[in-house]
């Protein structure tokens, strides 16, 4: 007599389908807290692309997005041919590509400053400190700047003044309010962007860090040689992520600080839609320059990705 | 009758008068309403606003009340609405050229309708033709054009203790203003010892409702623009001549004295930059001579003015004269709230009820009620006057955010809005007299025409080039020069300003504003 053992059929039996609900299944958990983002993404990000159609169109509300009659790229050659569109796009290019080229350096020093403290306490105080001008809002900024920079009773020019100079206007000299600009927004946002930067330095294994010690390696050489390659890819993956951006200077800070006074250096691509798009309700004309924003981003991702593999040998994707 | 049977009619009684009360519950008819904040300083009206049960009552309309933000934010939030689809069912419209594009796009609804239905408002508000032209497209009537409730209680204040204690008349010319700025800003009036008063305290500012500040400087500078002729945008006396008051020489005139003030440093270093509200921080403060003031501003800030200067004395004073004698404030619309009703609300057939709750709103207690707040908590009639008689000043101004439907401008309201202010050392201004003063003295100019100016494709733009052109000329960035005048009035053909000024007669002629 034979006996005959019966198994389950084996998992490669199963038909793909079942497989991908078993592993869904399994990871249950997983994919539940994956499901607000997703969702986030479907309504904010991918929804509106079937909206931005309008930016084609002559929008009329009561005939809604399908419905309102074609006007093919009258919107972009409204944009293209605007009596200020050479400078709006300088003032963009300029301050976007200032903040991220003067702005990054300070994130990567401090947070290699703050891994390479000896007093633990001390670098939590730091990073503490110097992350939490993110959460000002531009409002609260604008006060302490004026505050800080204001020609008649401003801390600087009050020093200036005692010093036997004139007071400047920062705020309203064109010479100076780009480099208000930048500043401030490294000020506000270096303690935030050095997070990342520190998240990649914890990733390196101690042991490296040890071994270069015993070998002789002096701190300098050890964060030339260990921490700043151990970064690199952190470093590459910010700056693509930002390059994706480089149209956006940033509406907010922009929209709060500028003045009459300095518009000609000021005045950036989302400023001017702000002022002729949402304000005059062209909202097609406002959609047509999101959408051009968003094919230059992804254009300068797509370039800066193999620029960044070719010479770094890695890149976003 | 017996008990059994008194019990069953006082039962069927009350299942009656539930069945009726019911039954009107069920007619109410639900409205949204959107109007810019009467009282932006109060909290908007919660659930259960005694003045929204009392609406329902008399009206059978149930409220739903939206409070617009002042300004630009505003104006966008119903700008949303519109490209939504979901406008308010009856709602208040400030910008122009929103109104036109909501039009255009078919969102609101012809209301000659309505005008019947409300015969007493209609007859007190909307018989002026040519103000009714405001809001005509295409022969149809498109808006609720309320007459002007409160426009040019702007004008130009002086600190008088200051001009007593160091000995100057009250300034009358635009050299006379300059030189009592001068003095207000390098004699130390306030006594302190410090350099730190100005001479003039005014900022651009675009944003006033009531007075048109045109293109240029905003509406604390009109006052300059005006002495020379050539106050806002257009020249409605040019006859066949029409052209933008940027095209004036006299315009390059104006634009020099102000670049004198800013010379002479007799104003703020941060004008530039400063907002309305600083603006007034520093006049409280004390820190301002002459300054760019409203009636309305003046109330809101005496008190804390007393405090910091408990000898101070505010006055309006004449607007100054220029070279050539002409004077003028600036100059306004003659035209107030504009009210829209939706066409989703008229394709409903709300426009009855809009129309009821309209009539109400106009006369007698639905008048007062909107615009004073609760009778007897609030205010009380003393000789036909309302007399705000409550300490709970938030409370009162949450009562009446719906003002602005009713306000009528009539001497009894005004009257009842601004009465007297005292001051500790038992001095009184009657506010009523000022404002009348400011009107009176100040050489408004009506340009209602320019509501129905059609806005440029490119306005933004051409609002950005003028102001940008004169805040560099006034700054000193940009010498104020024969080339470069000529520079910046040739730019404007880059934007097809020409076209602008086209379009803009054609529809001030058709108007009736130009000849």
């Amino acid at each position: 007599m034979t006996n005959v053992i019966r198994s389950a059929p084996p998992a490669a039996r199963r038909s793909p389908r079942q497989r991908l609900l078993a592993r869904l299944w399994r990871h249950r958990g997983l994919y539940l807290m994956l499901l607000p983002g997703l969702l986030w993404f479907a309504l904010f990000r991918y929804w509106p692309l079937w909206n931005a159609q309008i930016a084609f169109k002559d929008f009329q509300p009561v005939q809604g997005v399908l419905n309102s009659p074609w006007v093919g790229l009258e919107h972009f050659q409204a944009f293209f041919s605007s009596f200020y569109f050479s400078q709006l796009m300088t003032n963009t290019l300029l301050i976007s590509f200032a903040k991220l080229l003067i702005g990054l350096p300070p994130a990567i020093i401090l947070a290699i400053a703050i891994h390479e403290s000896t007093r633990k306490g001390l670098a939590r105080v730091t990073q503490t400190v110097t992350y939490l001008p993110h959460f000002l809002s531009w409002v609260i900024v604008f006060g302490i700047l004026l505050a800080m920079l204001s020609p008649g009773s401003g801390l600087v020019n009050k020093g200036v003044i005692a010093a036997g100079g004139d007071a400047v206007s920062f705020l309203t000299d064109p010479g100076a309010f780009r480099a208000v600009v930048i500043f401030s927004d490294i000020w506000k946002e270096t303690g935030w962007s050095a997070i990342l930067f520190l998240a990649a330095l914890i990733g390196i294994s101690p042991s490296l860090y040890e071994a270069a010690e015993v070998d002789g390696a002096t701190r300098w050489q050890r964060i030339r040689h260990i921490s700043l390659p151990g970064m690199l890819d952190v470093i590459v993956l910010v700056t693509l992520l930002r390059l994706g951006h480089i149209l956006d200077a940033g509406f907010y800070q922009i929209y709060v600080l500028y003045s009459l006074p300095v518009y000609s250096v000021a005045d950036v691509i989302d400023t001017w839609v702000y002022r002729q798009g949402i304000q005059n309700f062209q909202f097609s004309l406002a959609t047509a320059v999101g959408l051009f924003k968003g094919l230059i981003g992804l254009l300068m991702i797509v370039i800066a990705n193999r620029i960044a593999r070719r010479f770094a040998g890695q890149g976003l994707y | 009758m017996t008990h059994l049977t008194r019990t069953t009619a006082r039962t069927l009684a009350l299942v009656t008068l539930s069945a009726l009360l019911g039954a009107h519950a069920q007619k109410a008819t639900d409205l949204s309403v959107a109007l810019y904040a009467a009282n932006p300083e109060a909290p908007a009206p919660t659930a259960g606003w005694d003045t929204g049960e009392v609406i329902r009552a008399r009206t059978g309309v149930n409220l739903k009340f939206t409070m617009l933000p002042t300004g630009a934010d505003g104006d966008n939030k119903l700008g949303s609405l519109a490209a939504a689809n979901d406008l308010p069912d009856l709602f208040e419209i400030r910008n122009r050229n929103l109104f036109y594009q909501l039009i255009r796009q078919g969102q609101v609804a012809p209301v000659s309708s309505l005008l019947p239905q409300m015969p007493q408002r209609t007859k007190a508000r909307y018989g002026n033709a040519m103000r009714n032209g405001l809001v005509n497209e295409n022969g149809q009537m498109y808006g609720l054009q309320e007459p002007a409730t409160l426009s040019r209680q702007y004008g130009i204040m002086v600190r008088q203790d200051w001009l007593e204690k160091l000995n100057l008349k009250t300034p009358t010319t635009l050299d006379e203003f300059l030189n009592v700025a001068r003095a207000f800003t390098e004699r130390d009036p306030d006594g302190n010892g410090r350099k730190d008063t100005f001479g003039y305290c005014g900022v651009i500012d675009f944003d006033t409702a009531g007075i048109l500040p045109g293109l240029g400087l905003g509406n604390h500078f009109q006052w300059v623009y005006g002495a020379y002729g050539v106050p806002g945008t257009w020249n409605y006396r040019a006859g066949a001549a029409f052209a933008a008051n940027v095209r004036n020489p006299n315009y390059r005139k104006a634009t020099e004295y102000v670049r004198k003030l800013v010379d002479a440093r007799v104003m703020d270093p941060d004008w530039a930059t400063m907002k309305r509200s600083d603006l007034r921080n520093r006049w409280q403060q004390g820190k301002c001579g002459l300054f760019f003031e409203s009636v309305g501003g003046l109330i809101a800030g005496f008190k804390n003015f007393e405090a910091n200067n408990p000898k101070g004395d505010l006055r309006f004073v004449p607007v100054p004269k220029g070279p050539s004698g002409s004077r003028s404030m600036g100059t306004f619309a003659n035209a107030g709230t504009l009210l829209v009703v939706s066409k989703k609300a008229m394709d409903a057939g709300k426009g009855p009820a809009i129309a009821k709750f309209l009539e109400w709103a106009h006369s007698g207690e639905g008048y007062f009620q909107l615009a004073f707040g609760k009778k007897g908590t609030d205010y009380t009639l003393v000789g036909g006057v309302p007399t705000v008689t409550t300490t709970n000043v938030n409370g009162r101004l949450t009562n009446t955010q719906l003002r602005f439907l009713a306000l009528n401008g009539q001497a009894a309201e005004l009257k009842g809005r601004y009465g007297t202010l005292k001051f500790s050392d038992g001095r009184s201004v009657n506010v009523y007299n000022l404002l009348m003063d400011t009107r009176r003295n100040n050489n408004w100019i009506d340009r209602s025409g320019d509501l129905v100016v059609p806005a440029a494709p490119n306005q933004a733009d051409i609002d950005r080039y003028v102001s940008e052109s004169l805040v560099q000329f006034v700054l000193g960035q940009r010498p104020l020069n024969d080339g470069n005048w000529k520079s910046f009035t040739d730019g404007l053909n880059g934007l097809n300003f020409a076209g602008y000024e086209k379009n803009a007669y054609a529809a001030l002629k058709a108007g009736g504003f130009v000849k």
